[in-house]
């Protein structure tokens, strides 16, 4: 074994918290103590495969049977629909969608629901990503002219959103990979991923009949499959989120991404808030409340398909000099406004230097809410803002108070503090950090090192080494390289993306999780390694030897450990 | 509060087997009637929107299937209903005497804020057919409503359309009072005291 593989943990300075434990193997049973819950799984193709995943079943038989033909009637709601559209289709603002119970109309509608994929499939050209990668799909929803009402309502914000159109009826609408719904526990629509939202009641109607059918028996609905879906839920007290999707991903992965859409919901009103309200009044219209945030939805929801951190539960750094960061953590602790609960830098989703209370250190999760916030407006960009923000990992009770303003031209700096009046003491403090930090050139440095991309896999010099993903679970941070070629092409980085969660599924498995995994495809060989200190995944050429490929991870490995201070923050400055 | 949205409410339709729920959901959405009976199977699910005192509706549809088998769609079904359309058959009697355990039923399941006020309406649906069959007189309907609240009535033909888009008004009318007359909460949650122990952020050990 790898002397750099015997690294000793020392969790006391690490500037985030995870939540995972460090040694995954000590503790296998941890993710098995949930609620029983059932999970579906009824044609043969996936019941083969994850079979063995089926935690418990505790419905009767019939009730499975029954429950699989609601499900039928969802997937089917588009072909229920054109059984009857002859008459329909003129008057399109209605939808109709049935859910059913006859037993013999199970197979007539899976029939249904094949010939509906395989159309799909013929139609699909952007097989492996979740979005449409080409914009050949804007111009058939400008060319339907049968919308007419929701034309006007979203210009309140000023924000348009790319799919905010597209008449749930049709083809480009259904067309895309992974759907993502949140609605009330009373089935009135909160948002969704594509289109607008009260178009597609009927379908949230569907969804909340199916749980419902299911709490009925005092079970909850975890996860269905149907060919190449999988419709995942996550029933958050008053809210249910549920993600449909084709994009692979395992169930537990995308119960994460909701979870991540669920924080993104009570950063903007508390949990506090949002079970008060639902406490007076169960048939609340959360939109109202909630109006003006869609592009944050939005934005999570498109860069939890791209970006490793959210699967990782981590986060990145800048690849900087630890003198430099040392420099700047510095100066902002000698500047720190009072109240300050963090300070941070941030550039392109990535972390450049964090200051902490020494009691609090910062969840990965509640940074990529701060991430998002900050990458989901240009508003930031040209004033300073003073926001509340509640961080759920931290508290998700109370509102934190963030000040956002961009001190370079892709360099934001934020001050989070518990006081509400705290605005002009902050943004003092920023005047100070600016010119501390020009004064002694160092503004200049960040601004260039964030202006890079990323270091190239070609400055590592590991021979055979296309692209990999390191998290320092002691540091909970990950670093990866740019993507070049063969992956700059969006394609290709769509499919390796696909890679890793593949990987990462496969030794994260709940039942069966694994050191070590190795895979080769037709075009990509990957190494899946973790150890209590480390996560690697290494992606190779797929003709790469077995003893290439083992010599080639050593030395990537001592590469990290000599770069490993500017790679990640290992100490951050506390006050 | 003016709300930007266009506002969503979820109406819940109730009413014996065959007094024609789908019939009049069919007129009303999409103008067409048939005379042939087809039971609804589980719920129908219909969204139409509105223009009610100048404001843009959309109206979630719940029309539920009538028959006993159906029942256990779940306690959460009805949850967070705006309004509740009662509806039976003019000419026949036992549609009207089970109004009673239909409004209950759904009282427990639903159990709104206020059920005292909760807005219900009251629909006789098939009036098209001769005054000779006609078994619950308008007269015996309207002390009913009137028992209950004073709960607004109306007496439908789905196959004539006739006071189905007026019935639907009231429908809307009541279901928006509903919907906007509470006063929101929107006070700020008392602010986050970091340095009190009661409020340690659990998740962090360091």
């Amino acid at each position: 074994m790898s002397p750099i593989m015997e690294e000793i943990l020392s969790d006391s300075n690490s500037i985030l918290t995870s939540d995972e434990p460090l040694s995954p193997t000590l503790q296998p049973q941890r993710r098995l103590k949930s609620r029983p819950t059932t999970q579906i799984s009824f044609d043969a193709y996936s019941s083969s495969s994850s079979g063995s995943s089926i935690k418990s079943f505790n419905t009767t038989p019939n009730k499975v049977d029954t429950g699989a033909d609601y499900l039928l009637g969802l997937i089917s709601k588009s072909n229920s629909n054109s059984a009857t559209s002859s008459e329909r289709t003129k008057i399109s603002p209605f939808h109709n969608v049935k859910i059913g119970k006859r037993p013999h109309s199970k197979i007539m509608l899976t029939k249904e629901a094949s010939s509906e994929e395989e159309e799909l499939a013929q139609q699909n050209i952007c097989i492996d990503s979740d979005v449409p990668l080409d914009n050949n799909g804007d111009d058939s929803i400008i060319s339907r002219n049968d919308i007419s009402v929701t034309l006007d309502d979203k210009e309140y914000s000023g924000y348009r959103r790319k799919y905010g159109h597209e008449d749930p009826q049709s083809i480009t609408w259904s067309r895309h990979r992974k759907h993502f719904f949140i609605l009330s526990s009373a089935g009135k629509p909160i948002y969704t991923r594509y289109g607008d939202e009260s178009r597609i009641s009927s379908y949230m109607g569907v969804i909340q009949a199916i749980v419902s059918f299911f709490a009925d028996a005092d079970d909850t609905i975890r996860c269905i499959n149907a060919g190449q879906h999988k419709l995942v839920f996550l029933l958050k007290g008053p809210l249910y989120l549920v993600a449909v999707s084709r994009t692979n991903e395992s169930e537990m992965q995308l119960r994460d991404q909701l979870s991540y859409l669920y924080n993104q919901i009570v950063s903007v009103l508390t949990t506090t808030q949002l079970t008060k309200i639902f406490e007076q009044r169960v048939n609340f219209d959360l939109r109202r409340l909630l109006g003006g945030t869609e592009p944050f939805l939005d934005n999570l929801a498109s860069t939890m398909s791209d970006e490793p951190g959210f699967m990782f539960s981590s986060i990145q750094c800048v690849r900087m000099s630890k003198d430099l960061r040392d420099k700047v953590g510095s100066i902002m602790q000698s500047i720190k406004p009072k109240d300050l609960l963090y300070a941070m830098l941030i550039t392109n989703n990535k972390l450049l230097t964090l200051l902490r209370p020494r009691k609090h250190s910062l969840h990965p999760a509640d940074l990529h809410l701060v991430f998002n916030m900050v990458n989901g407006s240009s508003t930031f960009r040209s004033v300073e803002s003073w926001t509340p923000i509640c961080l759920p990992k931290f508290n998700n009770k109370g509102f934190l108070h963030a000040y956002v303003c961009y001190i370079a031209s892709n360099v934001c700096l934020l001050f989070i503090s518990p006081d509400k009046d705290k605005f002009f003491e902050c943004s003092e403090a920023k005047n100070l950090l600016k010119e501390e930090l020009s004064a002694c050139n160092a503004l200049q440095e960040i601004e260039k090192a964030s202006q890079n991309e990323g270091y190239s896999i070609a400055d590592i010099g590991v021979p055979g080494l296309r692209h990999f993903i390191y998290k320092s679970r002691t540091h909970v941070q990950y670093t990866s390289p740019a993507f070049v070629a063969p992956y700059g092409d969006p394609r290709e980085k769509q499919k390796l993306y696909k890679l890793y969660c593949y990987t990462h599924d496969r030794m994260h498995s709940r039942l069966r999780p694994l050191k070590v995994h190795y895979y080769v495809s037709s075009t990509e060989t990957i190494l899946g390694w973790i150890t209590c200190s480390f996560e690697l995944y290494a992606v190779f050429g797929p003709l790469i030897s077995k003893s290439a490929l083992t010599s080639s991870s050593h030395t990537l490995l001592r590469w990290i450990k000599k770069e490993e201070e500017s790679l990640f923050i290992v100490s951050s400055p506390v006050f | 509060m003016a709300s930007r949205k266009k506002v969503l409410l979820k109406v819940i339709i109730l009413g014996d087997s065959g007094v024609g729920k789908t019939s009049l959901m069919n007129q009303y959405v999409n103008k067409k009637f048939s005379n042939q009976y087809k039971a609804t199977i589980g719920a129908d699910f219909l969204t139409k929107e509105v223009m009610v005192d100048d404001r843009l509706v959309t109206m979630q549809i719940w029309d539920t299937a009538g028959q006993e088998r159906f029942q256990s769609l779940g306690v959460a079904f009805y949850r967070g209903a705006d309004c509740c359309v009662l509806m039976y058959d003019v000419n026949n009697a036992k549609s009207f005497e089970t109004l009673d355990s239909w409004r209950d039923e759904f009282l427990i399941q639903a159990s709104p804020r206020d059920s005292e006020n909760f807005p219900f309406v009251v629909l006789g649906n098939k009036i098209d057919l001769e005054e000779s069959k006609r078994m619950v007189s308008q007269k015996r309907a309207m002390t009913w409503c009137q028992s209950k609240g004073n709960t607004p009535y109306f007496e439908t033909s789905a196959k004539e359309a006739i006071n189905v888009e007026q019935a639907f008004q009231t429908i809307a009318k009541n279901a928006l009072q509903q919907e906007t007359e509470d006063i929101l909460y929107s006070d700020f949650p008392d602010p986050i005291k970091i340095d009190s122990d009661a409020n340690k952020y659990e998740a962090c050990g360091c």
